[in-house]
């Protein structure tokens, strides 16, 4: 079989990993060395669907000793195997990468034999790229659940970035689906990550209990400006070996952990005498394979960020593989739900959301037709209008429309005068969803902002017009039913049932 | 009295450090406020009656310009002037001109007692003042460069030629080699290598243990084309990997086109292996002399 056949079968192989992103690492190049870490990531080429391609991401072998249901790879499953020889890939990540075709390498095998000798395939490879080659590119390695914590620990020493994919949201999932691999399979190595990039690992909460977690009456409230607002000498960071992050004292409450995603990042302190992998660990889930609803991997994926230091969570849309009878009979994989679930992955990492803000027992699954931000929005209209010339930075992280970087943008630019709803595009707000919730210095913004409006803003307004009402003048917020038409999603305004194409989320 | 209302236009050469050198001089000229004052260089036209003030480019002056105003606190708003500049915004040198005027005279005016307290406020909300359109046009269009930087930083594909040599042709709209110079020398330090910009004829040139330089009027020798480069027999080989590797990397059922040509417009692929026919590279269409302008 010619390296290039091997290409096609082991890439193939591979390309259900959603996880591509180069960020995190700052490796330098070394004397007479190859490569350097970028931390915020490069992307080298998008596929054609659409999926950001920044590694060569390949199977070191497709050949698995175990039997997961939603994986093309299964034993049980009738493919054509391959392996690469170790040097083949060592010889092909290093001319794809002087040619500037990748980021680096994200190596993964299936299990060969057992879970070690198969890790030490993978270490092997990206020893040899390190000491022989000097290869300073990024290196993710997938960790095989059940390898012993002294081979994970040696592929933390010389990866960028390991991870240990948890695959299904609950343990019964996993036992009817991934019969070979058990929970402790699959948190033991977890926990080793953590500890090798410098944080200690905390207890997790079964994800059952989403089930009573209530919406926060004053949602704001617990949070303060991010540390990127405030002036230097007030980011005090306590000596960073002894107090990494540990709990706050008294575990009030129900939940264990009172923080949110966000702030718990910022004030993460790892200790960096015990950091060895750069870039920390990420996992990956299977979404729409199992019946667990978005709730429950919301909570999961929220606590693996607190407990376990995971840089990320990726999502992955379940696409069927050849009718396994254990899998739930689906034509089309469920990408709008997968788009959902990162975006609500996004208000937990950049907009301080907490996964029971987002999703309560009584709305168990994220509304398709809608981002989780606006359907949020909609439940807590008592908290708009916000003034965009008042609010601090975290209520204007709040309004539909307003992201990290516009909100930042606002606070920045008044400084030197107020701001007036015609300079607000210019800042990054999209006005056609922010308008309904902001006033400009008490003035309603929708009434102001009749210029700077779309073809998308008058389609928008259609249904205000449809009901009657001027609108220049109507009380959007007291008809939460026409502001939701507004706001749905303009894919899904006209034909419920077509497959809108949305972003891929990168990076 | 109309004297008083009309343009003062600064001509220089055309460069960034003529344009330093301009925005010095025209910083002194404290009667006239800044958006009164027009930065040209010297091929764009002259208007009727214009009457433009020709200014020198001296080196040594923009580089103690520059050194000056960085030690200031003002690091960040030139390097934005910088990028802004390298960009392909229409009208860039003049809002450039005007902001680094600008820049220069608020850090001339912090002198004196309170200086350091003056200066650590305004550097702070320099650039952060959107509601000024030449600060806004300068902001944005150094975004734009910037991007497209970031961009091409992927995009670049370099082949291997029979002599050595790692060779990337490019054709951006912005002026992007300088900003992308840097993380190349880093990242193949130990190559040789040159990053081509086939519409400006200008290249970056690196060799193992020296610093990277960029030349002027470089060009491919006759009868040579992208398409026709003298690569090693590997080359071949490996574009083919990695054409491979592209289309099985792809998932059917997602399977999004549009999306993808958003994300990598059609002006790039002439340089990417992955997407031309056969892995043969071409020089993609590029506006003459009359239409750039
Ligand atoms: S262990 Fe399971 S998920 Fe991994 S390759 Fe084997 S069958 Fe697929």
């Amino acid at each position: 079989m010619t390296t290039t056949d091997k290409i096609a079968i082991l890439a193939d192989a591979a390309k259900y990993d959603a996880s591509c992103s180069t960020s995190g690492s700052a490796r330098k190049n070394t004397p007479g060395g190859l490569g350097t870490g970028a931390v915020a990531g490069i992307c080298h080429a998008w596929a054609t669907d659409g999926r950001c391609i920044s590694l060569l991401k390949v199977l070191l072998s497709n050949v698995c000793a175990y039997d997961c249901a939603y994986c093309v790879n299964r034993r049980s499953n009738d493919v054509r195997r391959a392996a690469f020889e170790p040097e083949e890939l060592v010889r092909l990540i290093v001319e794809f990468y002087r040619r500037n075709y990748i980021e680096g390498a994200f190596l993964s095998s299936g299990v060969i034999g057992c879970p070690d000798a198969t890790m030490e395939r993978l270490v092997h490879v990206a020893r040899t790229l390190r000491t022989r080659e000097h290869f300073n590119g990024y290196l993710h390695l997938k960790i095989i659940p059940g390898t012993s914590e002294n081979l994970v620990l040696e592929a933390a020493r010389w990866a960028d970035r390991a991870s240990v994919n948890i695959e299904l949201p609950s343990s019964a999932s996993l036992a009817s689906l991934a019969p070979d691999k058990k929970p402790q399979a699959i948190f033991g190595p977890m926990r080793v990550l953590a500890r090798a990039s410098g944080f200690e690992p905390q207890f997790l909460p079964d994800a059952s209990v989403a089930e009573d977690k209530k919406l926060p009456d004053a949602p704001l409230k617990l949070m303060s400006e991010p540390a990127s607002l405030r002036p230097r000498s007030q980011q005090v960071y306590s000596s960073p070996v002894s107090s990494f992050d540990v709990q706050d004292s008294a575990g009030q409450n129900r939940s264990p952990f009172p923080r949110s995603v966000m702030e718990a990042r910022q004030r993460r302190l790892r200790n960096p005498e015990a950091q060895r992998i750069p870039a920390g660990q990420t996992t990956q889930l299977v979404v729409g394979a199992s019946p667990e609803p978005d709730a429950t991997i919301l909570t999961l994926a929220e606590n693996l960020y607190l407990a376990f230091d995971v840089r990320r969570v990726y999502y992955s849309a379940f696409i069927p593989t050849g009718g396994d009878p254990r899998l739930p009979a689906v034509t089309r994989p469920p990408l709008v739900r997968e788009h959902r679930l990162y975006q609500a992955d996004w208000l937990f990492r950049f907009y301080g959301f907490k996964a029971q803000e987002i999703l309560d027992p009584a709305h168990p699954f994220l509304d398709l037709s809608l981002d989780p931000k606006s359907s949020w929005a909609l439940r807590n209209l008592a908290m708009f209008p916000v003034d965009i010339n008042r609010a601090d930075y975290w209520t204007l992280l709040r309004v539909p429309g307003i992201g990290p970087k516009s909100a930042a943008r606002i606070v920045a630019a008044r400084r030197s005068g107020s701001l007036r709803a015609t300079s607000l595009p210019a800042l990054g707000v999209v006005m056609h969803r922010a308008r309904w919730f902001i006033t400009v210095s008490g003035r309603l913004a929708a009434d102001e902002c009749e210029d700077i409006g779309t073809a998308d803003t008058v389609g928008a307004s259609r249904p205000a017009v449809e009901s009657g009402i001027s609108v220049r003048r109507w009380r959007f917020l007291d008809h939460p039913e026409l502001l939701r038409r507004i706001l749905v999603d303009p894919a899904f305004r006209h034909e419920p049932s077509f497959q809108p194409e949305f972003q891929w989320e990168t990076g | 009295m109309e004297y008083m209302e009309r343009q003062v236009v600064m001509r220089y050469d055309g460069t960034f450090a003529g344009l330093l050198c301009a925005a010095q001089e025209a910083s002194r000229l404290t009667a006239v406020p800044h958006h009164r004052l027009d930065f040209k260089s010297q091929d764009e036209g002259e208007e009727l009656f214009e009457e433009p003030l020709d200014i020198q480019t001296d080196l040594g002056l923009a580089r103690q310009i520059w050194r000056k105003a960085a030690a200031q606190g003002y690091a960040a708003g030139l390097r934005t002037c910088f990028d802004a500049y390298c960009s392909d915004s229409p009208g860039k040198n003049n809002h450039t001109g005007r902001v680094l005027c600008a820049m220069l005279r608020e850090a001339a005016r912090a002198v004196g007692p309170c200086a350091a307290q003056h200066l650590a406020r305004s550097k702070l909300m320099f650039l952060d003042n959107l509601n000024d359109p030449d600060i806004l046009s300068v902001v944005t269009a150094a975004r734009r460069c910037r991007n497209q930087a970031q961009k091409i930083t992927g995009l670049i594909r370099f082949s291997e030629l029979v002599d050595g040599l790692w060779y990337s042709a490019i054709s951006p709209d912005c002026d992007v080699l300088p900003l992308i110079a840097p993380h190349f020398a880093l990242r193949f330090a130990s190559q040789r290598f040159m990053i081509h910009d086939l519409r400006r004829s200008t290249a970056i040139v690196h060799e193992p243990g020296a610093a990277w330089r960029i030349l002027d009027g470089v060009f491919l020798p006759d009868g040579m084309q992208v398409s026709n480069l003298p690569c090693t027999e590997k080359e071949f080989l490996i574009r083919e990997h990695w054409r491979r590797y592209f289309s099985s990397i792809a998932i059917e059922a997602r399977r999004n086109p549009r999306l993808q040509a958003s994300f990598m417009p059609k002006k790039y692929w002439a340089g990417l292996p992955e997407m031309c026919d056969n892995g043969i590279l071409y020089t993609s269409r590029l506006p003459s002399k009359k239409e750039a302008l």
